[in-house]
């Protein structure tokens, strides 16, 4: 069985060598593409200036490193600002201006060559005045598939039953890695630990969610030994995982856009510490799935308190993790 | 470091700020602590302490060039001002007399209501600089 996943990066994994400047947006494809990945990417409000309006000027640039570097444009992220633009004045985002927000994305998304916009999370008479434009432009607009909710959950689905109401192929959806726990987060348990959690009280709830216990006998645990909210938060942290099934994949691959790579450490085993990312690689490659896995670092936020954020090296362990399973999947047939 | 603003605060522009030959307070130069650029409006406020002296919303301008400054109220609605990622804001905080000479403990915390979650986002930094 032959893998068709092809390999990209979100250059948010990258971010904290942006935002100190050791790498430029140039640096960052070039880092991608050093891999021998070619799926880019990129959150124009981080890395590109006058956003949403992109200048002939930089768009020449862009796809001038496309070319230099053999990648592709394959999506960019989205923001549901319309939820708090006008908070501070106690007011809602009049409608006209939440579709035009949206439709700036879709136009920047388009100019970029990028296939499709992940995050776009608005109801569905925003979606009714964005799927024409969308198609006009042949963007996809994209759900990302986040814990805590999975595939068949009701966010999901209704933005699916939204897109058959509707009638158009231009929606679909981009299921995160983070749906897929296979136990908590250690970087984010040893963040709570520094920040005066109890280590035992991590231990003992990851004990007891092995052990079967329910998350009410863990919060009657908490209550009955008077935790304090830091410790209440490591438990969480420990026992709360998303743990979607990776077979529901195969029903929702007529929607699927992309898939996120998210992860958070990547060990010098070459192992993501907490995500499952053998079973859902192997159900795309059964699938014969043929779009991008694009990784997404998060661990940075979680470290840096400590140590030097190294998001390219991470994601090149990410890689490596990522075709080492390829392979050994293809060689088990 | 982006989001929990381990270096939002800038060494560079802490200074007094004078008015008419006097010293009316002083300036901080600060980046987003967050991973992209945002429309101002998003800008819930901010929090200043210098050497345990506290200053809030109602103390503090915000200019993205130096020139043109806002107070918060009238930032909140500002929602097609976009503040661009990385880029230099400045912040005046009202302290007639100014700061003396010398190495003060400063404290800023940025709040910024970022479309995901309920409440804004409260990231700080505190560091000794010095008014030159």
């Amino acid at each position: 069985m032959k893998s068709k996943i092809k390999f990209g990066v979100s250059l948010y994994s990258y971010q904290d060598e942006f935002f100190r400047r050791t790498m430029t947006l140039e640096e960052c494809i070039q880092a991608v593409a050093d891999m021998g990945a070619d799926g880019i990417e990129i959150i124009p409000e981080e890395m590109i200036r006058d956003f949403p309006n992109l200048s002939d000027e930089f768009l020449d640039k862009w796809f001038g490193w496309m070319d230099k570097y053999g990648t592709k444009p394959v999506a960019i992220d989205a923001f549901n600002d319309e939820r708090t633009i006008y908070k501070h004045m106690g007011k809602e985002m009049p409608f006209d201006e939440v579709v035009a927000l949206h439709k700036s994305y879709i136009d920047v998304c388009y100019k970029l060559g990028c296939k499709y916009i992940r995050g776009m999370e608005t109801d569905e008479k925003v979606l009714r005045e964005l799927v024409p434009y969308a198609e006009e432009k042949d963007v996809y607009i994209g759900l990302e598939v986040h814990a805590p909710h999975g595939i068949m959950t009701e966010r999901t689905q209704n933005f699916l039953n939204i897109k058959e109401k509707i009638g158009t192929k231009h929606m679909g959806i981009i299921p995160d890695f983070g749906i897929w726990e296979k136990r908590g987060v250690p970087v984010i348990i040893e963040q709570c630990i520094r920040d005066g959690a109890p280590r035992e009280s991590a231990e003992f709830a990851d004990e007891k969610r092995r052990a079967g216990w329910t998350w009410g006998q863990m919060q009657q645990w908490l209550d009955d030994k008077n935790a304090t909210p830091i410790e209440r938060d490591v438990v969480r942290r420990a026992f709360c995982l998303t743990q979607d099934d990776p077979q529901l994949l195969r029903q929702a691959m007529p929607h699927i856009l992309g898939i996120h790579g998210k992860f958070w450490e990547m060990t010098d085993e070459l192992e993501e510490a907490s995500a499952d990312y053998e079973n859902p690689m192997r159900i795309l490659i059964e699938e014969g799935y043929d779009g991008y896995i694009n990784s997404e670092y998060e661990g940075g936020r979680h470290i840096q308190d400590i140590e030097e954020v190294r998001g390219v090296e991470q994601v090149r362990r990410h890689h490596a993790m990522m075709r080492n399973i390829v392979d050994k999947i293809e060689r088990e047939g | 470091m982006p989001e929990f603003g381990t270096s939002i605060v800038c060494d560079q522009g802490f200074k007094n700020v004078f008015e008419n030959g006097e010293p009316v307070g002083f300036q901080v130069r600060i980046r987003i602590s967050y991973y992209r650029g945002i429309p101002v409006s998003l800008l819930e406020g901010y929090e200043v302490v210098v050497d345990g002296e506290e200053f809030t919303n109602k103390d503090i301008s915000f200019s993205l060039d130096g020139e043109k400054f806002y107070t918060m109220e009238e930032l909140g609605c500002q929602t097609k001002l976009r503040w661009e990622y990385g880029d230099k804001a400045y912040l005046h905080i009202k302290k007639p007399g100014g700061l003396k000479r010398g190495l003060h403990n400063v404290k800023v915390t940025q709040h910024i209501n970022v479309p995901y979650l309920p409440f804004a986002t409260g990231f700080y930094q505190e560091r000794k600089m010095t008014i030159v």
